[in-house]
């Protein structure tokens, strides 16, 4: 538990609309432990939800029957809009049962009106916070282990499908290599040498364009939970990443900039995957940000630090809004439409660039939005420890 | 030509392979071909190669299975053997069991003759078949 949390004074919210019932909580808290807790009370659901979306709350304690909602209704509406809040229900001796089918849904606890006293207010209340902190990292650790078994099955399957194209994209590139050797001197009869040459060239790098896309697709999605360090370099790194969006990126009229020379010999040890994992995701974020922009670009560099290398994704958008930027690495955060994004992108990211021991940030500096992954080039973590690493 | 060198291809991809033995017949090898392991046996068994290159993984016995058979029955012959492309597992699987040579696919013509001549000059220079 955490013992920090509770020298600050935790901050209550109280829905309750008959003023009896909301002095005798206010007292009961106040006789138990004074300067602990900070209520502020409101008696409407439009109230509540008002105060709720403006300032932050440890816990809400909510009365089931008000002016304009009642019932289990009140309930759900708050925990759909708010689902980061603990909620401790008051009910009537009438009402028990509706309190119980709350918990059920997912509200921490409840106390029954006329039976509460002061230290059991208090333990609930507690209880309820840690509880529903438990409840967000089951939820976390849930989301990344559905996502290591997504990535995990994507990469079974890249996998066989890069041994089924490979083999015929072969079978082009060698065919379309006997071709150039056949019609050379035909084209320079023909005196059509130059386009002769240039299809044969097209269909050849056509090929390789679509090699290049399966093994990064097989690089990006193999599960490396326990894979080791290995040395990559970053100009790979990076290309892998473009190679798997620079089409999209293509459609919506998005310049894309590699500062190539930037990367220039650069090796880092990493799990090759993971971090074009991270570079992808940052990348697909820039990508859905400016898409309506007038003007619309990313660009990739990398900077060379000594000790670590630092990869750097701005692009044409104005910045991170300073009150979300604190949010936008927690899960399921996300700004995106419905359907876009999962909010699950920069926390995994997050993670990911962690147990590479380096760290992922905003550039609040820049007046472009700008990402930086600070990665060390030598991890100091062997074989053996990472096949020891709990995950 | 006295001195044409021989290489037996090991693919079960019909295109695969006959585009390969074009690339190969051009550069002046005789080629011949086998279009799974047991096949391959059988012309090792019959005739004396240069050079086998192989896929790693056929219907049957696959790549590294054959190349530990041509090692049991003392053939003389070098062993270029054919991954996907980014297969660092099976490259090191191979290089661990001592072939003397290994491509990924899709190569291009150069690396496939490049390959070919970097294991015909050790065998100019008398190096050992199997790495230990």
């Amino acid at each position: 538990m955490k013992t920090g949390k509770a020298e600050q004074p935790l901050r209550i919210l109280l829905l309750e609309d008959n003023p009896g019932d909301a002095r005798l909580i206010q007292e009961l808290l106040k006789e138990t432990a004074e300067n602990l807790f900070l209520v502020q009370n409101v008696t409407t659901f439009a109230q509540a939800v008002e105060v709720l979306a403006s300032s932050p709350f440890d816990v809400l304690l909510l009365d089931l029957t008000l002016p304009d909602s009642s019932g289990l209704e009140t309930y759900r509406s708050v925990r759909s809009r708010f689902p980061e809040i603990p909620i401790i229900i008051f009910s009537g001796n009438t009402d028990e049962t509706t309190a119980i089918t709350a918990v059920r849904e997912g509200a921490q606890d409840y106390l029954v009106k006329g039976q509460i006293d002061g230290p059991a207010l208090v333990r609930c209340i507690r209880y309820g916070i840690e509880r529903k902190e438990f409840e967000k990292k089951i939820d976390q650790m849930r989301s990344q282990h559905q996502h290591s078994a997504k990535m995990a099955a994507l990469g079974e399957m890249a996998g066989g499908v890069a041994h089924e194209i490979n083999t015929p994209l072969g079978a082009i590139l060698l065919t379309v290599s006997s071709l150039r050797t056949m019609i050379q001197p035909l084209a320079e009869a023909e005196n059509n040498k130059e386009t002769m040459l240039q299809m044969v060239d097209l269909v050849e790098q056509t090929t390789h364009r679509i090699a290049t896309i399966v093994k990064s697709l097989r690089a990006f999605s193999k599960d490396s939970s326990d894979t080791p360090f290995m040395d990559a370099e970053v100009q790979s790194l990076v290309e892998s990443a473009i190679s798997l969006c620079s089409e999209k990126f293509g459609h919506l009229g998005i310049t894309l900039d590699l500062n190539t020379s930037s990367f220039n010999g650069i090796s880092i040890q990493c799990r090759e995957s993971e971090i074009i994992q991270v570079l992808l995701s940052l990348l697909n974020n820039s990508r859905d940000a400016v898409e309506h922009f007038q003007e619309k670009w990313v660009k990739v560099s990398c900077k060379d630090l000594g000790k670590d290398v630092a990869f750097t994704i701005e692009d044409s958008g104005n910045g991170i809004p300073k009150e979300i930027v604190e949010k936008i690495f927690n899960p399921f955060f996300t700004s995106k439409d419905i359907g876009k994004g999962t909010g699950l992108g920069l926390s995994i990211s997050k993670g990911i660039v962690d147990s590479h021991g380096g760290s992922i940030y905003v550039d609040e500096t820049s007046k472009h939005t700008t990402f930086v992954v600070r990665l060390p080039k030598v991890q100091s973590i062997t074989l053996d420890d990472s096949l020891l690493k709990v995950s | 030509m006295i001195d044409q060198k021989k290489i037996l291809l090991v693919e079960d991809n019909d295109e695969f392979r006959k585009s390969l033995k074009w690339i190969l017949e051009s550069e002046g090898f005789l080629v011949f071909e086998a279009e799974n392991a047991e096949h391959a046996k059988n012309v090792l068994n019959l005739e004396q190669m240069d050079v086998v290159i192989s896929d790693h993984q056929m219907a049957g016995i696959n790549g590294p299975q054959l190349f530990s058979w041509i090692l049991e029955s003392k053939i003389d012959v070098y062993f270029i053997l054919m991954t996907g492309l980014g297969d660092m597992t099976k490259i090191k699987q191979a290089r661990d069991l001592g072939v003397h040579g290994f491509i990924s696919k899709p190569f291009s013509k150069e690396e496939v003759i490049g390959s070919i001549q970097s294991v015909l000059q050790r065998k100019v220079n008398h190096e050992p078949l199997k790495i230990v």
